[in-house]
């Protein structure tokens, strides 16, 4: 089927099987910061923007995003590295293959809700894993971030 | 999953009659269940094109399309306390803005959060030929022929609160309860591991009583005995909770 995808304001005509889902559709097109944990919707690392909203590309059918648009970690690169360079500072990452997920889930909420509470980021985050850290690394540098923003 | 072909229909007796004449038809919600499966679907129906997505305040409470995402009912702050809270729990944001109340209905997953909460708060489904169906029936039986879920009505309640045990956030419930109060007060017990059942008294006074009502059971992830423990602490927490309820 032909559809039209808007991939960080870049238009894309492509033709995907019926199942196909935008993980694979993406990493074709070359967004390799899109990337396969678990395949089964539960681990968050291939999160991305669908119209704003936070989706496991995992589960998204490509047929489905058809005009719509789709922000992946390539077209929000600033951003991106204002808040991981404080999760960094704390050390945080050890293979950061959570990281592109994190941070598409962090850039999400800060969309929604400039000042998060610590609580809220941990509810907000509860669905991205991460095998190496055991995450207070990471959330101390987000409250870092957050601090600063603040100030 | 593998699909063999997918259609997006706008019109609803179209999609309708798609789903009796052809064999296998399958329909998609949030389609995050079906991609789990490991089979092969001829033809799937996709439901997003149908306009089920909002949520309406009528004068009796809230017709909530089928289409509606578990993330839309967590940030609608006129949904019931009840409902709101038991998708709090499911999955992390990104699954919330996919899967649908539609799909988590009609699964009748035994461990559903969503059908404990809809159960005590004595929704009515709304399907495309049958039309109404209270939802403890259809927690019971199902339904006997394919149709189309629109929408679910949920009347509008003085209070209701929502109690689960979850091994970790967002893992799957091992005991979880409902409690909504409008004349009297209906109580639901959900992933017993059997889906939600519920009872109504006049008042909240004995949390024990209460539990003798319901049966538990012995699975992989817990015996009857200690979801019986849990569903007592919750039931107690509850009625605490529910003392300064007018
Ligand atoms: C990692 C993970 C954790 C989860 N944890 C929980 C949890 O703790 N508690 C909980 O309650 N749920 C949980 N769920 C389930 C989730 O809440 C949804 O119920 C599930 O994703 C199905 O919703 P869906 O919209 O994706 O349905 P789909 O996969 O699209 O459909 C599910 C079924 O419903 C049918 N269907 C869908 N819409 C309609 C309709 N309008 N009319 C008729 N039939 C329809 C489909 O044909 C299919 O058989 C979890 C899911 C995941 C992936
Ligand atoms: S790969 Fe999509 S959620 Fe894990
Ligand atoms: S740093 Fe390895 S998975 Fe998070």
């Amino acid at each position: 089927m032909e559809v039209t995808l808007i991939i960080n304001g870049n238009r894309f005509s492509v033709s995907a099987a019926p199942d196909e889902v935008l993980l694979d559709t993406l990493r074709k097109l070359g967004y390799k910061s899109v990337k396969r944990g678990c395949d089964s919707t539960s681990c968050g690392i291939c999160n991305i923007h669908v119209d704003g909203k936070l989706v496991p590309s995992c589960a998204f059918l490509t047929v489905r995003a058809d005009q719509k648009e789709i922000t992946t970690l390539e077209g929000v690169q600033d951003k991106a590295k204002e808040i991981a360079a404080y999760v960094t500072a704390e050390g945080a990452e050890q293979c950061g293959f959570c990281s592109p997920g994190n941070l598409m889930t962090l850039i999400s909420l800060f969309n929604e809700n400039e000042n998060p509470t610590m609580e809220e980021v941990k509810h907000y985050l509860a669905g991205n894993l991460c095998r190496c850290s055991g995450y207070e690394g990471q959330h101390r540098g987000i409250a870092k971030y957050l601090e600063v923003k603040k100030a | 999953m593998k699909i063999k072909e997918i259609i997006n229909p706008s019109d609803i007796q179209d999609a309708y009659e798609q789903l009796v004449s052809r064999k296998n038809a399958t329909l998609m919600g949030g389609g995050i269940f079906l991609r789990l499966q490991r089979r092969t679907i001829p033809f799937v129906i996709d439901l997003s094109n149908l306009g089920l997505n909002s949520i309406e305040i009528t004068s009796t409470g809230f017709t909530i399309g089928a289409m509606v995402t578990l993330r839309q009912i967590e940030t609608n702050a006129s949904i019931p306390d009840g409902l709101r809270a038991c998708v709090r729990q499911i999955a992390g944001v990104a699954v919330r803005n996919m899967a649908t109340v539609g799909g988590s209905v009609m699964g009748r997953y035994p461990f559903s959060d969503v059908l404990t909460a809809l159960v005590s708060l004595n929704a009515t489904l709304h399907f495309h030929k049958k039309g109404a169906v209270p939802i403890a029936q259809f927690a019971d039986n199902g339904l006997d022929e394919p149709d189309i879920l629109l929408n679910i009505c949920v009347p509008k309640v003085k209070n209701s609160l929502f109690a689960v045990y979850k091994p970790v956030y967002t893992d799957f419930s091992l005991v979880n309860l409902s409690i909504s109060k409008e004349e009297k007060y209906t109580i639901s017990m959900g992933a017993t591991p059997k889906h939600a059942t519920s009872i109504t008294v006049e008042s909240l006074s004995d949390s024990h009583a209460v539990l003798d009502q319901f049966d538990f059971e012995t699975d992989r992830r817990a015996s009857a005995e200690y979801r019986r423990a849990l569903a007592k602490v919750l039931l107690e927490d509850a009625f605490e909770e529910a003392k300064v309820w007018k």
